[in-house]
């Protein structure tokens, strides 16, 4: 008995879903407590010699190895404007991976040939290519807010190679990665109007840096952005649509 | 036949300025049979009434040996694709390779298959700690879907559908004492607690859940 009242529950509630999904059909994107409809007004993408910060190869490393295995990260990409302040940019960071001594190579030749020419040394580096680097720019306003909550997306997208000689089990693996950085303002990108920086993947997940929940309450009670109704909870709808390829 | 033709006249007079005034002075409605759309759809073949269950989708309810037995095969398969990995990753770095290109594509494929074995085995292993019962995350996509097609059946940017449901009443739950209201008379955590327990029922008590539901048009949600 127990099973077909479940049973006659679970039909009322398929046809509340019905419901529900039909009136909540519109795609939106929240923030903790605002409900944005972000419209991309402007992209634009533009190929880079090699990825501004190491996000995704940090993460896909810190992925695969959750202990040191090596005490060297070769980083194989052509050499860009930000590579002499590689270590600054490490600090930001902690785990074993950013702790790790990592080294810029030319890439002039393959990842796995780079790799091979490690097979006589002892201790064998852990050898990372990024190549395919493409930085796309866009810019988001939120029709919800009448464009004025905006929303400015630099995404980085790579493809990353990485090799390790361990003896017992050897690694090469391919990935395509992509990593940004999101700022959230109202109407200026200045102090003051700044909701949200936000980055991915830190972690393997997207990480807040900095969040304004005052300056969204103010902007929220003053209906300068709409409010989040409690039944909007879909985790997955904090960021921005898709960016075109 | 003058007094009758009095109210004739009048009533007249009266369909001519409403049939004339609505369009230019009022929204325009249409009307949909939600539940009749609902049940046309080419998905309810699979939806199984006894179970609440669509068959032949992620939401099939699953017998959990039989996930148990899939799941040993899949694992066998993944640890094989993982051992053709290292021996791939070895044959690479102790000697020359002829095609590198080839190397890599190999090495995609190998990773994506097992990226879905992987995802296959996790979803497995979610469904035996739920009985087999896939849960409503597997539910919505296929609502999702069917709601979509009805919606582009339905649209219409100029008219505002109404909507003809449900032809039963629900009978109203009962709430003696799950009632939030309590919280006032007499603060007690427990009494919020048995509420938020209960929000399934409660979220029914829509007074006209039994009545026409005016859909708002896309746009304006409130």
């Amino acid at each position: 008995m127990p099973h077909i009242m479940n049973y006659k529950k679970i039909n009322i509630i398929l046809l509340i879903t019905v419901f529900y999904v039909i009136s909540c059909a519109q795609v939106s994107y929240s923030c903790s407590l605002a409900l944005h409809d972000w419209q991309l007004i402007f992209f634009y993408k533009i190929p880079i010699n090699a990825p501004f910060i190491p996000l995704s190869e940090i993460s896909v490393i810190q992925n695969k190895f959750s202990k040191a295995v090596t005490d060297r990260i070769l980083w194989v990409i052509k050499p860009g404007i930000l590579s002499p302040y590689l270590d600054f940019i490490k600090s930001f960071f902690s785990g074993w991976v950013a702790d790790t001594k990592w080294e810029i190579i030319p890439n002039s030749k393959s990842v796995i040939k780079i790799a091979r020419s490690f097979s006589n040394e002892e201790k064998k580096p852990l050898i990372v290519g990024s190549d395919k680097n493409f930085l796309k720019i866009a810019v988001f306003f939120d029709a919800n807010s009448k464009n004025n909550c905006c929303q400015i997306v630099l995404a980085q997208d790579s493809r990353l190679r990485c090799v390790f000689q361990d003896a017992n089990s050897p690694w090469a693996q391919e990935f395509n990665m992509q990593s940004w950085y999101s700022l959230i303002f109202y109407r200026m990108p200045i102090p003051g109007t700044i909701i949200s920086f936000s980055t991915y993947p830190i972690d393997g997940t997207r990480s807040s840096i900095y969040e304004d929940h005052d300056l969204v309450e103010l902007l929220l009670s003053k209906k300068c952005l709409m409010r989040r109704p409690d039944l909007v909870v879909d985790p997955y709808s904090f960021d921005f649509p898709d960016l075109p390829e | 036949m003058k007094i009758k033709s009095v109210p004739f006249k009048f009533v007249f007079i009266i369909f001519y300025y409403l049939s004339c005034s609505i369009p230019i002075s009022a929204q325009i409605f249409g009307e949909a049979d939600l539940e009749r759309l609902i049940m046309k759809h080419p998905m309810m073949k699979n939806y199984d009434k006894k179970t609440g269950h669509f068959k032949n989708t992620p939401h099939e309810l699953r017998n959990v040996q039989d996930l148990k037995n899939e799941n040993a095969s899949l694992t066998l398969e993944l640890n094989n694709i993982e051992l053709e990995e290292i021996k791939r990753a070895k044959g690479s770095l102790e000697a020359d390779i002829q095609n590198e290109d080839s190397f890599w594509n190999d090495v995609v494929s190998d990773s994506n298959r097992k990226q879905l074995l992987e995802n296959k085995i996790r979803d497995n292993k979610e469904l035996i700690e739920r009985n087999g019962n896939p849960g409503f995350s597997k539910l919505y996509p296929i609502i999702d879907d069917m709601c979509n097609d009805i919606f582009v059946s339905l649209y219409d940017e100029k008219k505002v559908i109404l909507n003809k449901l449900p032809r039963y009443l629900l009978n109203k739950p009962d709430l003696e004492g799950k009632d939030f209201r309590q919280f006032w008379n007499k603060p007690s955590s427990v009494i919020l607690e048995n509420y938020l327990k209960h929000s399934y029922y409660i979220s029914q008590m829509f007074p006209s859940v039994d009545k026409t539901i005016l859909f708002q048009k896309v746009g304006e949600y409130k």
